[in-house]
This record gives C-alpha cells, sequence and structure tokens, in this order.
C-alpha cells in the first residue's frame, strides 16, 4: 500500500467515525428527551394535583375565624406560611403552601419512576411558594395585603433536564349584598 | 503477485471487514432506536390518555346535574387497592351513574411477552366494560380520611373516602433487548369538591 492509498484509508475510518460518534450523540440526546418528557408528564401531574388541593383549602386563616370578619384585604394574614401544629397533608388554608417558615413548602414524593440513567427510583422534589399579587399585575409580589394569592409549584427529579414550574392564582370572593 | 500485494490484500480485507462491522453494528444501533422511541412514544400516548379518561371521572365525583337530586350518600361504593366504583351523573340527566374501574388479572393477556400486563377496565352502570388500557402493570389507589388518615383497603365504609391517590404505571407488551418501556402517572390526591360531601 502506497502513501496515497493508506492516506485515504485513514481518511475513510475517520470519517466512519465521525459517523457513528455523531450518530451516537443524536441517539443518546433523542434518548434522553424521551425519558424527560416522561418525567415531564409525572410533573406535570404532581404538580397539579398540589394547585388542585392547596385550591381546596380556605383562602385564609382568618376566613375560619367566623368571629371575625372580612371587610377589607388588610384583614387577610401578614405573613403567609403554615400556622403551629399544621403539617402536610393537614393544611387548612391556601398560604400553609408557603411553608412553616413562610420561606417556601417543600415536599419529596417518594413513589417515582426509575431513572434510566442510573437504573435507580428517582424521587420528585416538590416546593411552593404563596404570595400576595394584585389583579392588574399577577405575575409581581405585592407588597401589600390583596385579594389574591399566587401559588407557585416546582418540581424536579434528578432525571429531568430542567424544573417543571406552574403558578396559579387563587383568590378571596364574596356575594355582594 | 508479489508478497507485498500480498500483504496489501490482507490489510485491505482487515480494514474492510472492520469498517463493515462497524457499518452493521451502526445499522443494528440505528434500528434499535427507531423501534425504542417509537414504542415509547406509543406509551407516552397511552398514559396521557388514560390519564384523561380517569381525571376526567375523578374530579367529577358526586357531581349531580340535578341539584334535586344531590343526596348525602357514599360516592365512592366499593374501594380497595386495585379496583373503585364512583358515583356521578355522567350523561348529566340528573340521576347518578356508577363508574366501576377494575384491572384484569395478566392470565387475561398470556399471549403477550410482558408477563406482568393486564387490562384497566371501565364499565358504567351496568354497561360492557370498556377496556381503556391493555398495557397497565399496575394500577395503585391510596384512600385517606378527612384528616388524612391512611385507610386500610378494601374499605368497609368506602364513604369514609375523602381523598384519594391514584398511580398507576403502563409498560410495552413486546421488549427490545429484555426491556420494557415504561412509563408512570400519579396523582398527589383526587381533590373533587362533592367527595367531601359525605
Amino acid at each position: 500500500m502506497n502513501l496515497a492509498q493508506t492516506m485515504l484509508t485513514i481518511g475513510a475510518m475517520l470519517l466512519l467515525s465521525f459517523l457513528i460518534l455523531r450518530f451516537n450523540s443524536i441517539q443518546l440526546t433523542s434518548a434522553e428527551t424521551a425519558y424527560n418528557s416522561k418525567f415531564g408528564i409525572v410533573a406535570t401531574s404532581l404538580a397539579n394535583s398540589l394547585i388542585e388541593e392547596a385550591k381546596d383549602k380556605v383562602f385564609d386563616e382568618v376566613v375560619y375565624d367566623t368571629t371575625k370578619s372580612i371587610t377589607s384585604a388588610s384583614d387577610f394574614s401578614t405573613v403567609l406560611k403554615a400556622e403551629a401544629g399544621e403539617v402536610y397533608p393537614n393544611f387548612d388554608d391556601f398560604d400553609d403552601y408557603n411553608g412553616s417558615a413562610g420561606n417556601g413548602f417543600f415536599y419529596l414524593d417518594t413513589l417515582s419512576l426509575k431513572n434510566p440513567q442510573t437504573g435507580k427510583a428517582t424521587k420528585f422534589e416538590i416546593r411552593s411558594k404563596v404570595e400576595y399579587v394584585s389583579d392588574a399585575n399577577p405575575d409581581i409580589k405585592s407588597i401589600i395585603k390583596t385579594y389574591h394569592k399566587k401559588l407557585s409549584v416546582s418540581v424536579f427529579s434528578n432525571a429531568m433536564i430542567d424544573t417543571v414550574k406552574i403558578n396559579s392564582v387563587f383568590s378571596y370572593w364574596t356575594l355582594l349584598e | 503477485m508479489g508478497f507485498s500485494t500480498i500483504i496489501d490484500i490482507l490489510s485491505a480485507t482487515i480494514i474492510g471487514g472492520i469498517i463493515l462491522l462497524n457499518l452493521l453494528k451502526l445499522n443494528e444501533n440505528v434500528y434499535q432506536a427507531e423501534v425504542t422511541t417509537m414504542l415509547d412514544v406509543n406509551l407516552q400516548v397511552e398514559v396521557v390518555n388514560v390519564a384523561n379518561v380517569i381525571e376526567s371521572d375523578f374530579n367529577k365525583i358526586g357531581y349531580c346535574a340535578d341539584p334535586e337530586n344531590i343526596n348525602d350518600l357514599s360516592k365512592v361504593t366499593v374501594a380497595d387497592t386495585s379496583l373503585i366504583k364512583i358515583v356521578y351523573d355522567i350523561d348529566k340527566d340528573g340521576d347518578y351513574d356508577t363508574v366501576y374501574y377494575y384491572v384484569s388479572s395478566t392470565d387475561l393477556l398470556n399471549g403477550t411477552p410482558n408477563p406482568r400486563d393486564r387490562i384497566l377496565y371501565r364499565q358504567v352502570n351496568s354497561e360492557i366494560p370498556f377496556m381503556v388500557s391493555n398495557r397497565i402493570v399496575d394500577f395503585n389507589l391510596k384512600y385517606f380520611d378527612s384528616i388524612y388518615d391512611t385507610l386500610t383497603t378494601p374499605l368497609a365504609s368506602p364513604g369514609l373516602a375523602t381523598y384519594i391517590k391514584i398511580a398507576f404505571r403502563v409498560e410495552d407488551p413486546y421488549a427490545y433487548d429484555q426491556q420494557y418501556n415504561e412509563a408512570y402517572w400519579r396523582r398527589l390526591t383526587v381533590t373533587a369538591k362533592n367527595l367531601k360531601r359525605n
């Protein structure tokens, strides 16, 4: 084999190697996308069910107190948090989902899917926070108490590429007399 | 033919063989990726479809189109780990209907290579059961009372169920390389408003 033939052979081998590497990379990416969407389905479902669960509670702790009348938004709780003795899932009002310290709620969902990369069951980390928002600007936290509270839920697992985040606004309303 | 020519032919054969082997392996990988992706996509569509059917029913537990007919009877009439009978007005005719979810035994799908797959049925009143999915490997229900205490299944008093946790897993009936694709879905709790009227 002369030099030209050797060079041609090496070139062909290199091209083939690049092709195989490229293919493997595409295969890995598509597998990652597939299982990420699989985990995304569960994460979305968990986030939605936490929101539904929270919306099933009363708007504020004050609403429970029948001796107090709510005449304006300033009558609602100043600190949004779970009151003493309230532990998940025994929350009674919407802002309990802001955690007992008022800086966010965390729940580790232990029933889960197997991570295809590690082969082990991967837990879902569910985080939520509650804040007052105004009806005109629901994306921005309100510094004053309002009739609207926004629950932001984030669900993440080690097998996911990104966090699933879902927000929902819960409002207090009353029938006008 | 000289000695160097023989060496050339031998070298070319070896190199050609290596390239051919690589190409064959590549071809196999392409096929495997295609099959796995296709099965996976189908499975994810299946899991979303089943979830939609279940969610649609469970969110309406206790609902009745005619408020006059709403009663305080239990809206969960049978409750076990993998079967449940719920009550709500499906056809909005003002009368309650019964929806029964249950899974078959694995024997029913003996024809598939997957030894764990079974059928999830949904039966409305006494109609012929409708097959929701034939890839279910795990259909799990948990029940809680109003203070979130877990209720032991089967529930002697299904009316005590105030919150329900649902989880199900589907798997492909056919495996590639002994690996069954799986997909999973679950709800933290079903919070149907009318479930708490019991």
